[in-house]
């Protein structure tokens, strides 16, 4: 009378090959790198994300923002689109080339407003955002740099295409790091 | 250790358990060729955590656990793809094999037990796991892994109408199916 163990143990392969300890460690080596790379990514990344979609709901343009370009005096009736692309840059971007982004950008016909918000004010903003979440009130004390200075762009057009279009060529700009967006509700 | 070696400890780790993990996934998902998938993938997600495996009590008990939750997860998607497929479509995928008759049997009449006692069959009897290592993969009592166990051996012996010796009719036998 066979044991449930010693049948069940005939099924074991017999004419397997060896596995791949090499592809398996390769693949184990990518997967890992890949990991790595969305960790370190995901805190910043959602950080901004969020302040993306705060700033699409927040009236800038007031104190200490610097409002770089509001075309209320042009001809067309043209509104504002709802989606707000928010620019990123560099920290120690220098005011010559902060003037000259803000400039590029006013200067743009499908770009309907341009606000920039700087670190400061993007801090205060931040605090709003996450008042009540220590891990992330702790997280800007210990990072004053956690949210870069940026410019908040809205256009003329809503339309999903254009608004990709103009992200993408955003994003080759020199001194841009970053380019997100977020659309009001 | 260079970027492309291998631990020697991990090598050896994945060429001896590779064989019984294959033979573990084909009793539980009753094909071999997904087997042999499910396995590679399960020796993957060992590189991956291998400083932590490595410190285990039983590393082969976490690949055995690893190795059952891809498979069920590869049923779920199956199930789905099923339902998808079957607007379209009644027919099947087959594949050809050439294992023995006996083999197709056994794996055919586990492939025919209710999937926890399935599980419960091949980690215990097959993957020589404890009672208590099985009922902690299964998330369940250890009774109910005794239960389950010996409603399995009960059905295989109806489904391959053989008298299977099972250490499953006597409780206290079930501590150590595998010396």
């Amino acid at each position: 009378m066979p044991d449930i163990t010693d049948l069940l143990d005939r099924t074991t392969p017999r004419d397997l090959p060896g596995p791949d300890v090499g592809h398996i460690a390769l693949r184990g080596r990518q997967r890992a790198r890949r990991r790595q790379a969305a960790r370190r990514a995901a805190p910043a990344l959602v950080v901004l994300v969020v302040m993306a979609a705060a700033a699409a709901m927040t009236p800038w343009g007031d104190d200490g923002a610097v409002s770089t370009g509001d075309r209320d005096e042009l001809p067309s009736p043209r509104l504002p689109s709802k989606t707000e692309i928010v620019v990123f840059v560099d920290h120690d971007l220098t005011q010559d080339r902060l003037d000259a982004l803000a400039q590029a950008l006013a200067d743009d016909p499908r770009i309907a407003t341009v606000d920039y918000v700087g670190a400061e004010q993007a801090m205060t903003e931040y605090r709003r955002v996450f008042a009540g979440n220590e891990a992330m009130l702790r997280e800007a004390e210990r990072n004053p740099d956690l949210v870069p200075p940026s410019f908040r762009v809205r256009m003329f057009q809503d339309r999903s295409d254009d608004v990709e279009d103009l992200m993408e060529q955003l994003a080759l700009e020199p001194d841009v790091t970053r380019v997100t967006s977020a659309r009001e509700p | 250790m260079g970027e492309n070696e291998v631990d020697p400890a991990l090598a050896e780790l994945c060429r001896e358990e590779h064989p019984r993990l294959v033979g573990l996934l084909a009793l539980y998902v009753g094909s071999r060729p997904v087997a042999e998938d499910l396995a590679q993938e399960t020796l993957i997600r060992l590189q991956l955590h291998w400083p932590r495996v490595q410190a285990m009590a039983s590393p082969h008990s976490w690949l055995c656990g690893v190795g059952m939750n891809l498979a069920r997860s590869w049923w779920r998607r199956r199930f789905a793809e099923q339902r998808a497929n079957g607007r379209f479509s009644a027919g099947r995928a087959t594949h050809v094999t050439t294992e023995p008759a006996d083999v197709l049997a056994i794996r055919s009449a586990v492939a025919t037990l209710p999937p926890r006692q399935r599980a419960a069959l091949v980690l215990r009897y097959y993957g020589g796991l404890s009672v208590a290592e099985t009922a902690d993969h299964l998330g369940c009592a250890t009774g109910t892994v005794k239960s389950l166990t010996h409603k399995a051996i009960a059905g295989l012996r109806t489904t391959l109408d053989i008298d299977v010796a099972s250490r499953g009719d006597d409780p206290a036998a079930l501590e150590a199916p595998r010396a």
